[in-house]
């Protein structure tokens, strides 16, 4: 279930700005377990953007049970599953727009977040940066080179 | 002692006054007489006391005349000796000095006579010496003189060598700085033109290819 999991949260949630913004909510609504009595699903959908509520909701729904106790432990695994996931550091020269992001992520092929840093400098491709390893595909690259 | 009642105290003073006075009158005369004979006595002592001055005067006077005398007559025969000892003594000082001139004239002639026959020898030595030494001396000139110049040849290569690299290295250095140069101008050009000239799919294309040139790396 762990490993399908991750690969259904990479399905929607590719950056890393993405991932901390949903770890703060998540952590928000797990603190609520025991001091409030209001559902989690609407503290949710106040705090999170639709790009990444719906999917998580939808993801949930999939789950067995939907109580709120269910929705709070389903919560706590996301946000483990979170932690684990390895970070990909990209150097861009331009801002990337979603389409881009999936299509990076498609081509990265494994669970992972991507960090991404823009530098108009690179004029085209990408600097890569993995676990400490590091690759400069970029223009500017070439073209001293050259 | 009809007698002694007659002696009433008138009589017994005037009796003590004449006894005193007769006392006194005693003295007196003995005191004169004693005085008469000190003064015999004086004018006796002092005539003999002259006389003995007298006399001694006189043998004082003999005798510092005999002295005198005999003063004199050392003082003329120490003079006499004197003259002689001094005349004695210059002569041997004039003998001396010739004798000590005369040897040193001596010694210098033959320490003349020595120093011209040793130079004359060494002379002759020389003379014979210079002519060998001089050949060598002019050999090892030569040999000296070619080692000099392959020295400097040597030298003016080794320079030359030196100026060599400077130059090349400073070539090199200016156009590594010329390439950088071009480069960063080139850089700029292509960030200005290429970067807006890439639309964004051509963006992504160059993102995707990079990222599957760092799978082909094996990055991930």
């Amino acid at each position: 279930m762990k490993q399908s999991a991750l690969s259904d949260i990479t399905s929607f949630l590719k950056t890393k700005k993405q991932s901390a913004l949903l770890q703060e909510v998540l952590e928000e609504t797990v603190e609520k377990e025991y001091t409030t009595q209001a559902n989690p699903m609407e503290f949710l959908k106040k705090r999170l953007p639709v790009s990444l509520e719906e999917p998580l909701i939808e993801l949930f729904s999939k789950q067995k049970e939907n109580s709120p106790k269910a929705l709070y432990e389903f919560l706590k695994t996301i946000l483990s599953q979170i932690k684990t996931l390895p970070i990909v550091s990209l150097t861009l020269a331009i801002e990337p727009t979603h389409h881009m992001i999936d299509a990076i992520s498609q081509a990265i092929n494994q669970p992972s977040l991507i960090d991404i840093d823009v530098n108009p400098s690179l004029i085209g491709g990408a600097i890569v940066a993995y676990q400490g390893k590091y690759s400069d595909k970029s223009l500017k690259k070439t073209l001293e080179n050259v | 002692m009809q007698i002694l009642s007659l002696i009433t105290p008138t009589t017994e003073i005037i009796l003590g006054l004449f006894f005193l006075i007769l006392l006194t009158l005693l003295y007196f005369w003995y005191t004169y007489k004693k005085e008469k004979q000190f003064v015999a006595a004086e004018a006796k002592t002092f005539s003999r006391y002259q006389k003995i001055i007298v006399d001694a005067q006189k043998k004082a006077r003999e005798i510092i005349s005999k002295a005198s005398q005999k003063a004199q007559q050392i003082l003329l025969s120490s003079s006499k000796v004197k003259k002689t000892s001094q005349k004695e003594m210059e002569t041997t000082i004039d003998k001396n000095t010739q004798q000590l001139l005369k040897s040193y004239e001596e010694s210098l002639s033959s320490a003349k006579e020595e120093g011209v026959a040793s130079l004359k020898t060494l002379t002759s030595q020389l003379e014979k010496m210079t002519t060998e030494e001089l050949a060598s001396y002019a050999q090892e000139l030569q040999k000296d003189l070619i080692a000099t110049k392959s020295q400097l040849a040597e030298y003016k290569t080794q320079e030359m060598d030196k100026v060599a690299q400077v130059v090349q290295q400073y070539k090199n250095t200016q156009l590594e700085e010329a390439d950088a140069k071009i480069k960063q101008r080139i850089q700029e050009i292509a960030e200005k033109i290429i970067g807006k000239a890439l639309s964004l799919e051509e963006h992504e294309t160059l993102i995707l290819q990079a990222i599957e040139d760092a799978k082909r790396e094996n990055i991930f």
